[in-house]
């Protein structure tokens, strides 16, 4: 009996636990029923605001209409304007129209740039090339109802157009890499300004070019004193078998075309340019020192940075070894009073590698000149 | 909001403006970028490689890319092509002699597809030199006038060591960029 009263009560309780569990998983269904609704309400709304809150100018699509539309039709008014110009009488009523569509280019010019920002870069690179089309198109018109201004410089008015032309041809003749191009610019400058109006302004400013210029020259020996022109510059160029002696500052210093030469200067407050020089011997004092196309030269260097070499061989460098009287003042003008150890550092741009480059070395000491003395 | 529209304001606000500092070398880029950045300007380098300057000015952030116009450089010049804002074409005016090469390297850089809605300052530097060309003639050798009506340009005389020029030079370039690609305030 008690066996029986055990097993019955045994089965309420397991009636009574399946129950329980039904329920537990009834609400645990509606629980998640609910979150499933609140989880979509939220996303619909979320989707809604978004929609909301995305801004219906910043679509592409919307811009690429908005701006092909009118620019479709500022082409179709610039066509019939264009016919409207080539005839005399529409001249008149053209000239309104050209105006106002000059003011809409500017407008739709004005609409990309304030939609540019969200834009794909394609779309902004066509769209401005078809605004400049425009442009050109509009210039087109333009210029076939008047005659085009020309171009000038402010302050200088339009006297010289004939002289200018000629110059320009005559300039990019006579710099086609002749010798002594810089020469022949200088030339053809006061040729073709002597023929113009502005030629007194010009040869002035062209007397100002103070350069320090020795050209030309074979077996000569040249001493100059830069004491009075510190802020001018050096140009050494198509020299032969020279030696050259510069006392004083310079501003630059450029170097063309020298072979078997001694060179020694004075500091340079500016750089030094060196190009085309070929067995000879260097002493120079510089903020910045390039050497382009070298060859078997040694360079006794004194050098606010790095010099660097470009399509050289057999360069090889030292430190600076040239005095004259007064030296040491000229040299702290020009901040190099104290050897900076930087002739040794050279980079070579046409030799990236971490090796070192085969195309300068350092001088060895036994092999290095004397101290030149320039007190002549 | 979304990243992207975090991204978009961001971009709005800063309002960068990416320049390209070009030329032969010896010009003066690397010291007028120094220069106009308020930096120590003596013991600079011939530029091996390019080197990167952000700057504030006026209420746009200028990056300012200056890369070496060595011969042997010249060829990756078009490596920095990309989304150039404004062309700086540096000249050292009183290098007469290389004046030709200068043209030829600008016209074939002005070729450049990437480079045509850019636009471009040339800087006559070296004014500070007593023999340098003066810009307008510069602005003939070059040839500056053959692009009247197809890029917006403008030359201007300047010196890197005296800091004269480069203010309104860069003034009229950042203002030139403004109106193309932003509208000024």
């Amino acid at each position: 009996m008690a066996n029986v009263d055990i097993a019955e009560r045994d089965q309420t309780k397991e009636d009574n636990g399946d129950a329980a569990l039904h329920q537990k998983h009834a609400a645990m269904l509606q629980r998640l029923a609910i979150k499933e609704d609140a989880r979509l309400q939220k996303s619909a709304a979320r989707r809604a605001g978004s929609l909301a809150s995305e801004n219906p100018n910043e679509s592409t699509d919307r811009f690429v209409d908005a701006f092909s539309t009118s620019a479709k039709q500022l082409e179709q008014t610039l066509s019939s304007l264009q016919q409207l110009v080539s005839s005399e009488a529409g001249r008149s009523s053209a000239r309104s129209d050209l105006d106002a569509t000059a003011i809409r280019i500017s407008e739709l010019e004005q609409f990309l740039a304030e939609h540019s920002y969200f834009l794909p870069v394609y779309e902004v690179r066509a769209s401005q090339s078809a605004v400049s089309m425009l442009r050109e198109k509009l210039e087109s018109v333009n210029a076939e109802m008047l005659p085009k201004k020309r171009f000038s410089f402010k302050g200088k008015a339009n006297k010289i157009p004939k002289a200018i032309e000629a110059l320009s041809v005559k300039v990019s003749e006579s710099i086609r890499p002749s010798d002594s191009g810089a020469r022949d610019i200088l030339q053809s400058v006061q040729d073709c300004e002597g023929t113009s109006m502005e030629a007194a302004k010009h040869s002035e400013a062209l007397s100002m070019r103070l350069a320090c210029v020795i050209q030309d020259l074979e077996g000569a020996i040249v001493v100059r004193d830069l004491k009075e022109q510190e802020d001018s510059e050096v140009i050494l160029e198509n020299l032969t078998s020279c030696s050259v002696y510069i006392r004083g500052i310079c501003r630059a210093m450029h170097v063309h075309k020298v072979k078997s030469c001694k060179i020694y200067a004075g500091p340079i407050t500016g750089s030094a340019l060196i190009e085309e020089v070929e067995d000879c011997s260097m002493m120079l004092a510089s903020q910045q020192i390039r050497i382009h196309n070298a060859k078997k030269t040694d360079m006794y260097l004194r050098v606010r940075s790095r010099p660097i070499v470009e399509y050289t061989s057999d360069i090889r460098f030292a430190p600076y070894a040239f005095s004259y009287p007064g030296i040491e003042n000229d040299l702290s003008v020009a901040s190099l009073n104290q050897e900076t150890g930087l002739w040794e550092h050279v980079d070579d741009f046409r030799w990236l590698r971490a090796t070192p480059s085969p195309n300068w070395c350092i001088l060895p000491e036994e092999e290095r000149a004397a101290p030149v003395d320039g007190s002549l | 909001m979304g990243l992207l529209s975090i991204i978009r304001k961001v971009k709005k606000k800063e309002k960068e403006m990416r320049i390209l500092m070009v030329g032969l070398d010896n010009a003066g880029k690397t010291t007028i970028v120094k220069r106009i950045n308020g930096e120590d300007t003596s013991g600079i380098s011939p530029t091996l490689g390019f080197n990167i300057k952000t700057m504030q000015y006026k209420s746009f952030r200028l990056n300012i890319w200056d890369v070496g116009g060595q011969k042997t450089l010249r060829s990756y010049w078009r490596n920095y092509y990309e989304q150039t804002d404004g062309l700086v074409w540096v000249v050292d005016s009183s290098d007469l002699r290389r004046l030709d090469d200068c043209r030829a390297e600008l016209h074939n850089l002005l070729k450049e597809e990437r480079l045509s809605g850019a636009s471009l300052l040339v800087l006559a530097n070296k004014q500070d030199i007593r023999g340098a060309l003066k810009p307008a003639e510069i602005a003939k050798v070059l040839n500056l006038e053959a692009m009247d009506n197809s890029r917006h340009w403008q030359i201007v005389g300047c010196s890197a060591v005296t800091g004269e020029g480069l203010l309104f030079g860069f003034d009229w370039l950042v203002s030139d960029i403004a109106s193309r690609i932003y509208v000024l305030e």
